[in-house]
């Protein structure tokens, strides 16, 4: 039987259409005439004709209504039923491409969106496979823009499925719909687009579909790119095609659904292979679209918007919308660039180009708000705030903060100081967030995400918070304020939005405010202004407006009560053994207990603010850690950390230890349980970013920020029922600024405002400096004369502290692109890294003999932080230079002598300057400075271009001022008179012009409401 | 979430020109579009079935085509690739089905699943679907305009003249065509000789 035969096939087919004609004894002669000698051939019609006869309906009826019925009924999944582990809620979207279900994973207890894809997806596994493979490489992304993908899977119909963070929001499309969007509005879109961008294209990955309807907008306005990979599944694997007409069309973007011609990159329309700039040019796109609301390329027929695309430029956007700034012209035509070469080649370029926009515009509304109004009302509300208080229920209080010896304090803090104002809280008192009591079921997960959805309220509008604390009931703020240099201590009652004055503007710094666990009294530490002012820790009844406060004393961490009351559990710390023990006691502090102890670098918890948490039932105790990762082996490495929670059960006696992401982070603090038992909430700056945020992170290993903006935050303290918590928003607004010899008033060299920081002149009068305007921070130069900024650093990693060798040959700078701070050194041109130092610990700071031959850098180990080193200009093994604290070190001009911030022991006492020699290091005079003058482990010091003093920042009156200290001897005098802003760094040109990085530090309180609660 | 939204009359007859001379990527982004408006067409055609109304189910194609496709500028041509694209699929869609019954079956539990129930119930038909599909297939070798004028008439419904306009060829030929492939189909999927 070869029915493959064409020649039989043939044959056999025309017989059989012929028999079929013909009936009874007809048909059968014909058959005897046709197939005379064909036995085989006849045997096959004949079989062909018995089928024929009883096959009867057989097909009769098309499949159509069936399959119409397939596709109508079974395709969609409805509420209640299971794919995998995830439990369909309801549907949320459909498409060509499939249906997107709100689900619930039963596991996690979480919300997630799925994403079920048709079934003819799957039948090109070569395409499901790039897929998939893409949709992991962009799930491990884990950057805040970008959508998080939690599962690629197979439906049991065998329909690709993807599981995915559930963003609760809009499309950027319908937000463009509702309402015109505001400039500031549109730019925070872009600026996060990009952001998810960067971190995408970094990991090797372009969207190749970027578009407002794969944008999501949460209610707070942060921003989150859907769908990376998906676009692979449209694409063919070799965009080749061997078609003799212009298919400008048919090539169109891989991935491109459509209808979304308007979006597709010049290049995607010729069919060309895509590559990062094509995205760039999708944000272009989107960003015109937002700011203009029209397109940029229009027309009757997609092929006249393609003739467009490849063709036209795109009318200005002051055509659509008046005033647009001229800036943001610029920043679209470069995005919209025909050939991709002219474009911006990187979208981090175009990132930090609109952030500077929106960092000009800040500045400028700023300028034009009015002076900030104070606090007058905080009499009144004082007043009414008592009123509402009185008859409040008065327990005794028995526990008692002690005193905490300050060396304790030095090696506690958290291991990355430099968030000056995160520190600041943690570094001087330890005093807890009310206390947090743990009402997680034991069993099971938890049901709901705390915080997935919030609310934020500003509670401070005057940009001078210092610190904040929320009452264990949620009900008060206690917040301090800065006011020309004199800090204040503030009550506010959140329901009635009123602000009571606890204690008046004085002298000295207030370094951390707490709520006792009975919310009765707010805690803070203190430190006056007198030159041997140590950190005193103070307990004030919160209704004792007028009341003194008291000093107390404080010798273990911080104290949580069970919940009958009867015991407590503290961490005790014990620095000259490098332990940490945890501790249980009746309440009243007899029958202590010691359950564990930790040989640092192990801790238990992460700084003096870690409290134990209890359980419910009182069984367990709970505490969050963070450890740097073991198996980096890099004890105290400044990334890497792995946080944990331990758990410890009193009955059992059993311990266990819960890792929880293995998320990168490059500082983290504010650890704190969730009552609720899911996780860890705390600040964090993740690897490799700019800013502190507030992070989730859940027993199930993922993670989540809660925030994600451009701001730092800075304190966490969680309602004791974790349904709100409060914390500082704060945002540092720089720029470069240039004061000539004789000239009054300095002129900006930079045009946007960012942040700033660590700038040197370099031997060709060029200035380098260090910004993360771009969100990563990185080395540029910039000319004198203003201009385009040049990037010199693009390696990864935040680079900082760039300084010039005396030939003009090298630059070296401290960069963590190997996770720990150390010393790298680039050619002048950014070319050639080589990395200098190899600690396992920081190496930062680096400054340049006068001779270039070695580099002096301040050093920390985790026994004597910031100790003086210098390693060889072009490597090799360094060596001490001083055994006591030291940070920031100088040398003169002339290369005798060295200078530097000096401690004398490892406690609290004032930081002084000291003046050696050089070589040998013999010291040569010691100076006191003003306690106005805030010496932190990154505070600038600088010999004078002269050689004769030695040029620092005082914060005197509440405004930075340049200030020098003649090395023989003699009062400081003051250099410059700026009457506002702080410097955070300074330098000379040649001819005695001063540069310096200045600008405001806003910061406020703002509450975090969950608002699932 | 609606993360597709094909706005498809833009630009399907385009890509129905570019599918027509060959284009591969063409028919990559029509199948979504005709999938959905298939879609979007079943459901229109279920409320109806069920709101008492009988419909004819071949119009489902026709008026799923006269959707997408922008009238003024239609090709005959095109018409006939449309319906093409439809008609398979149509049988994908059903075969992906019947597959999936199976595999639900077995993995659900280890009862060895009968013939019988692998098979679709095509109105008031017992038809095995996943063994017409291989079936064709193998017809698809030997002789591709029978094939095609089954996956035509049985999965996408049209009728012998439709069918004819969409291969070119005469009504005639579609159902002496027809004719055979069924024979040939049904001696194959009965097993016999």
């Amino acid at each position: 039987m070869s029915d493959t035969d064409p020649q039989r096939w043939q044959r056999v087919k025309e017989i059989f259409e012929g028999a079929l004609e013909r009936h009874g004894a007809e048909r059968e002669a014909f058959l005897d005439r046709v197939c005379d000698g064909e036995a085989e051939v006849r045997e096959e019609v004949e079989s062909l004709l018995r089928s024929y006869e009883v096959a009867g309906s057989f097909m009769e009826s098309p499949a159509v209504a069936q399959a119409a019925d397939d596709l109508a009924r079974e395709e969609k999944l409805t509420a209640g039923q299971r794919v995998k582990h995830y439990e369909i809620v309801n549907l949320i979207g459909e498409g060509g491409m499939g249906e997107v279900y709100l689900a619930t994973d039963t596991i996690l207890g979480r919300r997630v969106a799925l994403k079920v894809l048709p079934a003819f997806v799957s039948k090109d596994p070569e395409r499901l496979r790039r897929f998939t493979q893409e949709a992991r490489a962009a799930s491990r992304l884990s950057h805040p823009n970008v959508c998080v993908v939690h599962e690629i899977g197979e439906t049991d119909e065998g329909r690709p499925f993807i599981a995915m963070e559930y963003v609760d929001g809009i499309t950027l499309r319908q937000r463009m719909r509702d309402r015109a969007m505001k400039l500031g509005d549109v730019l925070d879109v872009a600026i996060q687009i990009a952001d998810g961008l960067t971190a995408a294209h970094e990991a090797g990955i372009v969207h190749r579909d970027i578009k407002p309807e794969n944008i999501m907008i949460r209610p707070e306005g942060y921003v989150k790119i859907l769908d990376f990979g998906l676009a692979k599944l449209t694409e063919r694997h070799k965009s080749v095609t061997n078609t003799t007409m212009p298919t400008l069309l048919l090539h169109s973007s891989p991935g491109m659904v459509i209808g979304t011609a308007a979006y597709m990159s010049p290049e995607q329309a010729r069919g060309i292979a895509v590559d990062e700039r094509t995205d760039i040019w999708g944000l272009g796109v989107v960003l015109y679209e937002m700011a203009s609301g029209n397109p940029p390329f229009a027309g009757e027929t997609p092929t006249d918007v393609v003739v467009a695309i490849v063709e036209k430029d795109q009318p200005p956007i002051s055509q659509h919308v008046e005033g647009t700034p001229a800036e943001l012209e610029r920043i679209v035509r470069k995005a919209l660039r025909k050939d991709r070469n002219e474009r911006y080649q990187i979208v981090k370029e175009m990132a930090i180009d609109l952030r500077t926009l929106r960092r000009e515009l800040e500045v400028n509304s700023m300028l034009e708000r009015s002076v900030a109004p104070g606090h007058g009302s905080g009499a009144v509300a004082g007043s009414e705030y008592a009123r509402a208080s009185t008859g409040k229920d008065r327990v005794a209080e028995t526990d008692e903060l002690k005193h905490l010896p300050t060396a304790l304090l030095e090696g506690l803090f958290p291991r990355r100081p430099t968030w000056f104002w995160f520190l600041a809280g943690a570094i001087g008192i330890a005093l807890a967030i009310g206390g947090v009591y743990y009402k997680r079921q034991r069993s099971g997960p938890p049901l709901r995400i705390p915080f997935e959805r919030i609310d934020v309220t500003k509670l401070t509008t005057n940009g001078n918070a210092l610190m904040a604390a929320l009452s264990p009931d949620g009900k008060y703020v206690t917040y301090v304020t800065s006011d020309s240099g004199k800090e204040s201590l503030w009550l506010r009652q959140v329901a009635i939005n009123s602000n009571a004055q606890l204690i008046p503007p004085r002298e000295g710094r207030y370094l951390g405010v707490a709520f006792s666990p009975d919310g009765d009294y707010v805690y803070f530490g203190f430190a006056g202004s007198d030159r041997n002012g140590a950190v005193q820790i103070y307990r004030l009844p919160l209704l004792g407006i007028g009341a003194a406060a008291t000093k107390i004393e404080l010798q273990d961490g911080l104290y949580s009560m069970s919940h009958d009351r009867k015991r407590v559990a503290f961490i005790r710390y014990d620095p000259p053994n490098r332990t940490d023990s945890l501790v249980v006691a009746n309440a009243d502090g007899s029958g202590e207990q010691i359950l564990g102890t930790r040989k640092w670098p192990q801790r238990f918890g992460w700084d003096v603010l870690t409290r134990p948490v209890w359980t419910a039932d009182d069984r367990t105790l709970m505490l969050p850690a963070a450890n740097s990762d073991p198996v980096n082996t890099k004890p105290d490495a400044a990334a890497n950390y792995l946080v944990t929670i331990y758990e410890r059960d009193l009955v059992s006696g059993a311990e266990r230890t819960i890792p929880l992401s293995s998320q990168k982070f490059d500082e983290v603090g504010r650890l704190t349980v969730h009552p609720d038992g899911s996780g860890v909430i705390m600040l964090a700056k993740a690897y490799g970013a700019s800013f502190v945020q507030i992070w989730q992170l859940f027993r199930d290993g993922s993670l989540r920020s809660i925030t994600n903006d451009l701001s730092d935050y800075r304190e966490l303290s969680l309602r004791t029922d974790g349904s709100a918590l409060v914390t500082l928003q704060s945002q540092v607004l720089s720029k470069l600024w240039i004061l000539r010899q004789g000239e009054s008033k300095p002129t900006p060299l930079t045009s946007g405002t960012s942040r700033y920081y660590d700038l040197s002149v370099a031997p060709d009068d060029k200035i380098v400096y260090a910004s993360d305007a771009s969100g990563m921070a990185d080395i540029f130069e910039i000319a004198s004369t203003g201009g385009d900024p040049r990037p010199l650093t693009s390696a990864g990693g935040r680079n900082y502290a760039p300084v010039v060798s005396p030939d003009n040959r090298y630059i070296v700078f401290h960069s963590n692109r190997t996770s720990v701070f150390q010393l790298w050194r680039i050619d002048r041109d950014g070319s050639s890294p080589k990395q200098l130092t190899f600690a396992t610990t920081e190496s930062t700071w680096p400054v340049f003999s006068a001779d270039g031959k070695w580099i002096v850098f301040q050093h920390s180990d985790p026994g004597t932080p910031y100790t003086l080193w210098r390693v060889s200009v072009d490597g090799g093994t360094p060596e001490k230079v001083t055994d006591g604290l030291a940070i920031r070190p100088t040398i003169s001009p002339d290369g005798k002598l060295i200078a530097f911030w000096y401690n004398e022991a490892q406690q609290n006492s004032r930081w002084r300057l000291k003046v050696a020699q050089f070589e040998g290091g013999a010291t040569v005079n010691i100076f006191d400075v003003a306690p106005t003058v805030q010496v932190q482990w990154d505070t600038p010091l600088h010999w004078s271009a002269d050689g004769r003093s030695l040029v620092y920042v005082d914060h005197r009156g509440g405004i930075d001022n340049l200030w020098g200290q003649p090395i023989d001897g003699g009062e400081p005098k003051q250099l410059t008179n700026f009457e506002e802003g702080s410097i955070f760094a300074f330098g000379w040109l040649k001819d005695g012009t001063l540069v310096t990085s200045r600008g405001v530090i806003t910061s406020d309180v703002v509450l975090i409401k969950d608002a699932n609660r | 979430m609606l993360l597709f939204v094909p706005n498809a009359a833009e630009n399907i007859t385009e890509l129905l020109v570019g599918y027509s001379r060959g284009d591969k990527e063409a028919l990559d982004k029509l199948m979504p579009i005709v999938y959905d408006e298939l879609r979007h067409q079943a459901a229109r055609y279920l409320r109806r079935e069920q709101a008492g109304h009988t419909l004819q189910t071949t119009a489902l194609i026709h008026e799923a085509y006269v959707r997408l496709v922008d009238q003024r500028n239609v090709q005959w041509q095109n018409r006939a690739h449309f319906f093409g694209i439809a008609a398979q699929m149509m049988r994908r869609i059903l075969v992906d089905h019947a597959r999936t019954k199976k595999r639900a079956k077995r993995g659900g539990s280890d009862v060895r699943v009968s013939i019988a129930e692998t098979n679709v119930a095509v109105k008031g038909q017992d038809l095995d679907v996943v063994a017409l599909d291989e079936a064709l297939n193998r017809l698809s070798e030997i002789d591709e305009q029978q094939s095609r004028v089954v996956e035509l008439r049985f999965f996408s419904g049209l009728t012998v003249e439709e069918t004819a306009e969409v291969l070119g060829i005469s009504p005639a030929t579609v159902k002496r065509d027809w004719s055979m492939a069924k024979a040939w189909l049904h001696r194959e999927l009965s097993g016999d000789k």
